[in-house]
């Protein structure tokens, strides 16, 4: 079997390593095998009915299931039993596509494809969904560029303050588990969101190493009161914001954070939003658009 | 309303804005005090009072600027924007402007915040050399003496959070010169790596991408002033000039070693000239400037509420400084009259009583004791035999 320059064991050493045998095990098949991806789909967080909705209940995967049926698509697959441990830098969303549907694949690549497919981050989605409907112009879709600059202004105001809200009032929960477990989930915290670092629990000049954060609630609420007005003025009776005629990626955002305070359990900020009919009018519109461009897929299949 | 958390100390009839310490040329160490006291300047001119604390604790909410009016307070810019549009005697800086024009304001303001502000902490706490030569010690010397030593660490390590998460921390310096004079203190132990190319694309590109983050800010607004003095055409300074103004006079005052934002802003020459009209338009050349409340008053009237704790307080040290003192007295007193009645027990005659105190007496106190002790033992079952 070997060449007689290869170097052999020695027989002593032979005779140590039998007291040791190596056994090989056939392989296991398990009962359940991935279906291949035929349709791209988009891994997200449970939804509040898991029932009777498609709708995440995680803001950042609902900003991407609107982004994407906003654009045009339609027939995405959903599936939410995936853990952010197992999704790309941590995080939800991510889209899962066939190898063919990649702008940037060549043939040969699109030819090999045996059903894994590509796994995307959320922030490679809009050149995904470029090389599907086409790319955006200069513009983005805004009907000039003071309106682009001003959806800047919009959704920082949006990423800002209300989102600020929306974690001030999360429930957070916390079990005993998810504190021993090494996955940590990293989720956005209230200091990333704020512009200004809050100030530690027991102050900055304490001789206590710096534990916690000191949320000043009251601005915050204040912040968002005012966040909620001015969203609704700006809206009046438009159909797309800042007057587009048709759906752009502030739109995705704008109908992803009203849905999930509409859905929330906290009085106060569903209150801001349900006192302005226009804006409830306008994200039941836009809801219904939204989920009828996804379908749930079983993404196991038994064998 | 928070009445109840606010120190009695601070209390007082007028506003009083309580910000940052000056620093060479800034009005205020802070985007957020400087545009407060802009916005105050212009709403209420002449009425109010300023206060330079370093100390943020003092406000409710941990953070600076603070405005005091009576025995209500406002913590924050945007709580401070909101008490002053309250305000029936204040002018009202936003007056011309349409609702729509008015909410696009509110979203405005908040990406100036979030944005330009994002860019300034950067400058002044990320950027290793700006924080070396300019930030760090401009808060030592605001800043007394305990605390001079970690507070500014940690109000550097406050913001990383949020400038992680948008990406602009950790961001190379220009040159490593700030590295040279230690090098030569400690010899020839430290040799000098030539930079391995690859790092250096890296750190110039990483620049790059904050510098294009610059420029596409400004370009925004550079657009959206025109050939107008302030934003939205108007005639006097909104609260969108006023916080863009805050930002922009904090990095063109500050003379920043490593100017990457502030050579990006040089290069809008409508906003550099719309921070100075802004600037003027505040403090008009004439007018004097707000008169500044002194410390001095508030540590004495602290002293006098709180005499009475520090009475009790050096009360209960010298009290059990005087037990401590007089327990140890005592003690070592009992044990030398056992000396005494040992060392005389050791002459003669012999007592059980004191044999009992011999067998009690401490270890450390007598070595002594026991050694007189052993030989008054033997000599008093001498005696005692003899008395049998």
């Amino acid at each position: 079997m070997a060449s007689p320059l290869a170097l052999s064991l020695p027989a002593p050493l032979r005779q140590f390593f039998s007291f040791f045998p190596l056994y090989t095990h056939p392989p296991i098949d398990s009962p359940e095998k991935a279906r291949p991806v035929t349709l791209p789909t988009l891994w997200i967080h449970v939804p509040w009915s898991p029932d009777a909705d498609v709708l995440s209940s995680d803001v950042e995967c609902l900003k991407w299931q609107a982004y994407l049926a906003l654009r045009g698509l339609s027939d995405v697959a959903i599936r939410w039993d995936v853990s952010p441990d197992g999704a790309l830098d941590n995080r939800l969303p991510n889209l899962h596509v066939p190898l063919e549907t990649l702008p940037g694949a060549s043939p040969e690549v699109k030819e090999q494809d045996d059903g894994e497919g590509e796994l995307l981050p959320a922030h490679l989605i809009p050149e995904w969904v470029d090389g599907q409907v086409g790319p955006l112009d200069d513009l983005e879709g805004y009907a000039d560029e003071a309106a682009r600059d001003e959806s800047r202004a919009w959704v920082s105001l949006l990423e800002g303050n209300v989102h600020a809200a929306l974690v001030l009032h999360q429930p957070s929960s916390t079990s005993f588990l998810s504190l021993l477990s090494p996955y940590q989930n990293k989720t956005r915290t209230l200091e990333a969101v704020l512009p200004n670092p809050p100030a530690p629990l027991f102050g900055i000049s304490s001789l206590l190493p710096s534990y916690g954060t000191h949320v000043n609630v009251d601005a915050i609420e204040q912040q968002y009161k005012d966040a909620i007005a001015s969203l609704s003025e700006r809206l009046g009776t438009d159909k797309w914001f800042l007057g587009s005629s048709s759906p752009t990626a502030l739109d995705a955002l704008v109908f992803a954070y009203l849905h999930c305070i509409l859905h929330s359990k906290e009085h106060t900020l569903r209150f801001e939003v349900t006192r302005r009919v226009n804006l409830v009018a306008w994200e039941r519109r836009v809801q219904s658009q939204v989920r009828g461009a996804f379908r749930i897929v079983e993404a196991l299949q038994q064998s | 309303m928070n009445e109840s958390k606010l120190s009695p100390s601070l209390a007082s009839r007028d506003v009083v804005l309580h910000v940052w310490p000056k620093h060479a040329d800034v009005l205020s160490f802070d985007a957020g005090s400087v545009a407060a006291l802009l916005c105050l300047q212009l709403a209420l001119p002449g009425q109010f009072s300023l206060s330079y604390c370093a100390n943020p604790d003092l406000s409710p909410s941990g953070q600076l600027p603070l405005l005091t009016h009576g025995l209500y307070h406002a913590s924050g810019l945007s709580s401070i924007l909101a008490y002053v549009r309250r305000l029936h005697y204040a002018r009202h800086l936003d007056a011309g402007l349409s609702s729509v024009q008015a909410a696009q304001l509110t979203a405005r303001i908040a990406h100036v915040e979030s944005s330009y502000g994002d860019l300034v902490n950067h400058m002044l706490y990320s950027l290793q050399e700006n924080w070396v030569d300019v930030t760090r010690p401009a808060l030592v010397s605001m800043l007394p003496v305990p605390q001079r030593y970690y507070v500014p660490h940690r109000i550097r390590a406050s913001h990383k959070a949020r400038l992680e998460a948008v990406e602009l921390w950790d961001v190379p310096e220009e040159e490593e010169d700030s590295e040279e004079p230690r090098r030569v203190v400690f010899g020839r132990r430290k040799k000098h790596k030539p930079e391995p190319e690859a790092h250096h694309f890296k750190k110039t590109f990483e620049r790059e991408k904050v510098a294009e983050k610059a420029r596409a800010l400004f370009d925004v607004y550079d657009r959206l002033l025109g050939d107008h003095r302030f934003f939205m055409g108007s005639e006097i300074p909104t609260t969108l000039d006023v916080v863009f103004a805050a930002h922009s006079h904090l990095l063109l005052s500050l003379r920043l070693p490593d100017p990457l934002v502030t050579c990006a802003l040089e290069s809008y020459p409508r906003l550099v000239s719309h921070c100075h009209a802004v600037l003027s338009a505040a403090f008009p050349p004439n007018a004097p400037s707000p008169p500044t409340l002194q410390q001095n008053w508030l540590t004495s009237l602290r002293s006098l509420i709180e005499r009475r704790y520090r009475l009790w307080r050096w009360g209960f040290i010298a009290g059990s400084l005087l037990a401590t003192v007089g327990y140890l007295y005592f003690a070592l007193s009992v044990l030398l009259v056992q000396d005494g009645r040992v060392l005389r027990l050791g002459a003669g005659g012999g007592e059980p009583a004191d044999d009992e105190d011999e067998d009690e007496a401490d270890g450390d106190a007598g070595a002594a004791a026991e050694a007189a002790g052993e030989h008054g033992e033997p000599e008093d079952e001498d005696e005692d035999e003899e008395a049998a």
